[in-house]
């Protein structure tokens, strides 16, 4: 008993010092392995997915994560980002970042079985439960109420409203779209949607037409390229529509500051970026992210564009 | 309990030059984390006093060498632009304002927005005379930029006059610094794996912090509130959302800003090796210590155990050896002197017990002999008086029976006798007082075959009958009986004597047996009182306290004394 007694104890201390002598080394790396997220965002690199992207490789420098970020040749081609994320699975990915490319039936298809090979983050319009593990955005749907609020408290006797929809069926573009034909409804006014599918040439011409043919004084946009544009389509005659819309970019803020545009209701594009790859590598590290992700949103206009707050939100300074 | 105190002790020993260790080092470790600190904290402090003493040079060689000796125009413009061009890593712009805001010379860009007032702006407002104003970090937005580029910058304002067509007029001369300078020059910055750098304002206000954006969301928290109050070049320890952080401070001048330094204890490499060093030194001697103490404290209790049960043992009676001596020579020495002290006890109470069996022995004889002279008395003078009738016949039988008497008296010397020779006795005193007492009273004897085959000790019954016939049959008239019966119950032997005579009460009953004195002082004579004390005196040295007599009389009615023994067969030479 006491042979059994000394064999066991010699045993832990040998266990112990080996224990010890692997921690004194340095024991495994801090934080685990480099966590990779590939980012496939739905068009082509601008000045919002700028912001979105200083976010996100903040992200990646205090998480310890490898970023790849992919853009689209195509706006909002659901077929082309489909063929990026299969490419970037084959590769080795493990999680993804998407800006969805379109609604959540095309999505479904084009993803196929991805959602069970890798981690999804959807980042900026929201994805249904079974496609992505978590959605990082603002409430759409809140964010085109509080355009249409905002409409309807200063246009609501001006004729013609508007609507510039760029087609595509993402959560995001339908949320708001619902939202604000909601309020525009109830309060009684008059609006008029138009899509301007992306990617479409002269895009700020083609609005300016449509604000023509539909004798349109106030145009509403809903996201940053169809904002820019309908901008673009009125800076040289701000007085001809008031223009509203959704996401800020510089340029959209340059056309605020100019009063061609008159208000947008704007989420923290740097705060987007970042809460979309800390929700990938948290579900890449075996931690449950939460479903969806909320993100802040303001009613900016150029007389507050500079307060302390929106100057943060509008002019995120970052990596 | 041996194993632990020692433990403690090595332990508390242990812990004590740990600490001795530990202190110092932690105090070094320290010093040197605080000393990296300082400098890191220092070469920031460097650029950006660097950066802050080139634009006041910018804005001096602007103000003294151009405005002050030109009208604002082209060539004051052109000289901006140079310098901007120069200095474009630190300066975004140069402009000079009139006080109502109108630019009067601007490089690189000229056009103001339509829409801004920089007179109302907050470092126009509160730019001074002779002096400098540092704004916190903030969007430039006066000038219209083709590329809609929107920087951060630190303004750096001062009031200026301005000689225009020959008359003076007020103004503010501004230099716009690049923002994301000092943000690079924080972000460098390296305090261990994950350590940082953020400035904030003497109130404690964010200028620029790694995780600024997220700070302001409401996604991260700095203790820059804490950290406005910390004194300079001081590394403070804070533990802030759960984490250990030491914590330098360093105010640069002209703004009163103060550079944070912030790393994490966990990353100090020494410090956290040293700890790791530390806890598993403890913790190994602490293990070493505890299987050493029990092996020894088990060496040196164990024997001691088995001794304290041997002398406890010893002590109950439970053995009768020597006490169990191993182990340390100690331990073997001590159960040496415990078996040399026992030794001596046992002898001590064999001597005791030697010398109260003589002393019982002395107290017995010493009654035996107070029994014999008292009987032997009143044995001669009943044969006295029947010889003085003239009945030779009974006198015959009386000298027969006092003969038998004597012999069964002295019985070889032995105390303990058969209950058959005691009743035989009984009965030849019985037959002397009978002729005495001229048939005044019967007597009879009713005894068991078990009962006559145990032992007693000799003459217990007849001092009873003797005081039978002295105080129940004096004035009896030939009607008088005493019977003897004999008889035994369980594992006592029981005689009793019982007549029919005057009887007395209970006190006086109870007095015969617990004193030696006289029941009544005027029949000392007779003979009566001493010998019951005698006999119950006798049978309680023999037997113990349990056995003895006891009497059950009532007045006019009788007596019957009770003499209760432990029934023990009768073994010729054995007992004494």
């Amino acid at each position: 008993m006491q042979r059994l007694l000394i064999t066991l104890t010699v045993l832990l201390f040998a266990a112990y010092t080996c224990v010890f002598l692997y921690m004194f080394d340095g024991g495994p790396p801090s934080g685990g392995q480099v966590a990779e997220v590939s980012v496939v965002i739905n068009g082509p690199l601008n000045k919002y997915w700028d912001q979105v992207k200083r976010g996100m490789d903040q992200a990646a420098s205090d998480l310890g994560a490898e970023l790849v970020f992919d853009t689209l040749v195509t706006d909002h081609s659901a077929a082309e980002q489909g063929e990026l994320i299969g490419r970037e699975l084959d590769g080795g990915t493990k999680a993804f970042v998407i800006a969805p490319a379109a609604g959540d039936t095309v999505m479904k298809r084009v993803l196929g079985g991805v959602s069970e090979k890798a981690v999804i983050v959807a980042c900026g319009s929201r994805m249904g439960s079974g496609l992505a593990d978590a959605s990082v955005s603002a409430d759409n749907r809140a964010m085109g109420e509080a355009l249409g609020e905002r409409i309807v408290a200063y246009e609501r006797f001006r004729p013609g409203i508007l609507i510039i929809t760029d087609g595509s069926g993402t959560e995001s573009e339908l949320s708001r779209l619902l939202g604000l034909t909601s309020v525009l409804s109830r309060a009684g006014a008059r609006y008029s949607v138009r899509v301007v599918p992306p990617g479409t040439r002269d895009m700020a011409g083609r609005v300016a037409a449509y604000a023509l043919t539909e004798n349109a004084r106030t145009v509403v946009a809903l996201n940053s390229v169809t904002l820019t544009a309908a901008g673009e389509a009125f800076s040289a005659n701000p007085h001809r529509a008031r223009v509203y819309g959704a996401d800020s970019s510089p340029d959209i803020v340059s056309l605020l500051e100019k009063r061609v545009i008159t208000c947008v209701v704007a989420q923290n594009a740097y705060l987007l970026g970042y809460l979309s790859v800390e929700s990938a590598v948290a579900e890449l590290r075996g931690k449950r992210a939460d479903a969806v992700v909320p993100v802040g949103c303001a009613v900016i206009t150029a007389n507050n564009m500079y307060t302390k707050e929106h100057e943060r939100l509008l002019f995120p300074f970052g990596r | 309990m041996l194993s632990l105190s020692f433990t403690a002790i090595a332990v508390m020993g242990m812990v004590f030059v740990g600490v001795a260790f530990y202190v110092p080092f932690y105090s070094s470790t320290m010093d040197t984390v605080s000393s990296a600190h300082r400098q890191v904290l220092e070469q920031i402090n460097l650029n950006l006093e660097d950066t802050l003493a080139s634009i006041r040079r910018v804005s001096d060689w602007v103000y003294f060498s151009d405005i002050k000796k030109s009208a604002p125009g082209e060539s004051i413009a052109r000289d901006m632009y140079t310098l901007y061009d120069v200095n474009r890593d630190r300066i975004v712009s140069i402009s000079a304002f009139t006080d109502d805001g109108k630019v009067l010379a601007s490089a690189p860009l000229s056009v103001k927005k339509p829409f801004v007032r920089p007179e109302e702006q907050e470092w126009f407002v509160s730019a001074p005379v002779d002096n400098f104003y540092i704004s916190g970090p903030h969007v430039q937005n006066l000038f219209m930029d083709s590329d809609n580029k929107y920087n951060w910058v630190v303004s750096v304002s001062r009031r200026i006059e301005v000689v225009s067509n020959g008359f003076r007029e007020n103004g503010v001369l501004l230099v716009d610094m690049n923002f994301s300078g000092i943000e690079e020059t924080c972000r460098r910055a390296a305090l261990g794996e994950t350590g940082y750098v953020y400035i904030i304002d003497a109130g404690g206000d964010l200028i620029f912090h790694p995780k600024q954006q997220n700070i302001y969301a409401g996604q991260a928290a700095e203790n820059n509130l804490a950290a406005a109050s910390y004194a300079e070049g001081v590394t403070r320890r804070e533990t802030f959302e759960g984490q250990d952080r030491l914590v330098t401070v360093k105010v640069v001048g002209y703004t009163g800003w103060k550079i944070v330094g912030v790393s994490y204890v966990s990353e100090v490499a020494p410090y956290t090796r040293v700890m790791l060093f530390v806890v598993f030194v403890l913790l190994f001697g602490i293990g070493f210590m505890l299987l050493i103490n029990l092996l020894v404290s088990a060496y040196i209790a164990t024997p001691i155990n088995r001794l304290e049960k041997s002398v406890r043992d010893l002590s109950h009676g439970g053995a009768d050896g020597s006490v169990a001596a191993a182990g340390p020579a100690e331990v073997r020495s001590l159960a040496a002197e415990i078996d040399n002290l026992l030794d001596q006890r046992r002898n001590l109470m064999n001597a005791v017990l030697k010398e109260q069996d003589l002393k019982r022995k002395s107290e017995l004889n010493a009654l035996q002999a107070q029994i014999n002279p008292h009987f032997l008395y009143n044995a001669l003078d009943s044969i006295a008086w029947v010889i003085q009738d003239g009945e030779i016949k009974s006198a015959i039988d009386l000298i027969t029976a006092l003969s038998r008497l004597f012999r069964i008296s002295i019985s070889k010397g032995r105390t303990i006798i058969s209950v058959a020779d005691e009743l035989e006795h009984a009965r030849n005193y019985l037959t002397i007082q009978s002729v005495r007492f001229k048939g005044r009273f019967g007597y009879t004897f009713s005894v068991t075959d078990e009962a006559r085959a145990c032992a007693t000790i000799k003459l217990i019954v007849q001092p009873i009958v003797e005081n039978c016939i002295n105080h129940g049959m004096e004035f009896m008239d030939g009607d008088g009986m005493i019977t003897v019966e004999a008889d035994v119950d369980g594992d006592g032997l029981f005689i009793r004597v019982r007549d029919n005579g005057m009887g007395m009460p209970e006190e006086t009953a109870q007095r015969l047996l617990s004193s030696p004195a006289p029941a009544n002082p005027g029949t000392v004579a007779a003979g009566s009182g001493i010998g019951l004390y005698n006999v119950q005196e006798r049978i309680r040295i023999y037997f113990g306290a349990e056995y003895g007599l006891s009497i059950c009389s009532e007045p006019d009615e009788g007596t019957e004394v009770t003499i209760r023994l432990p029934a023990r067969r009768y073994e010729p030479g054995a007992g004494d």
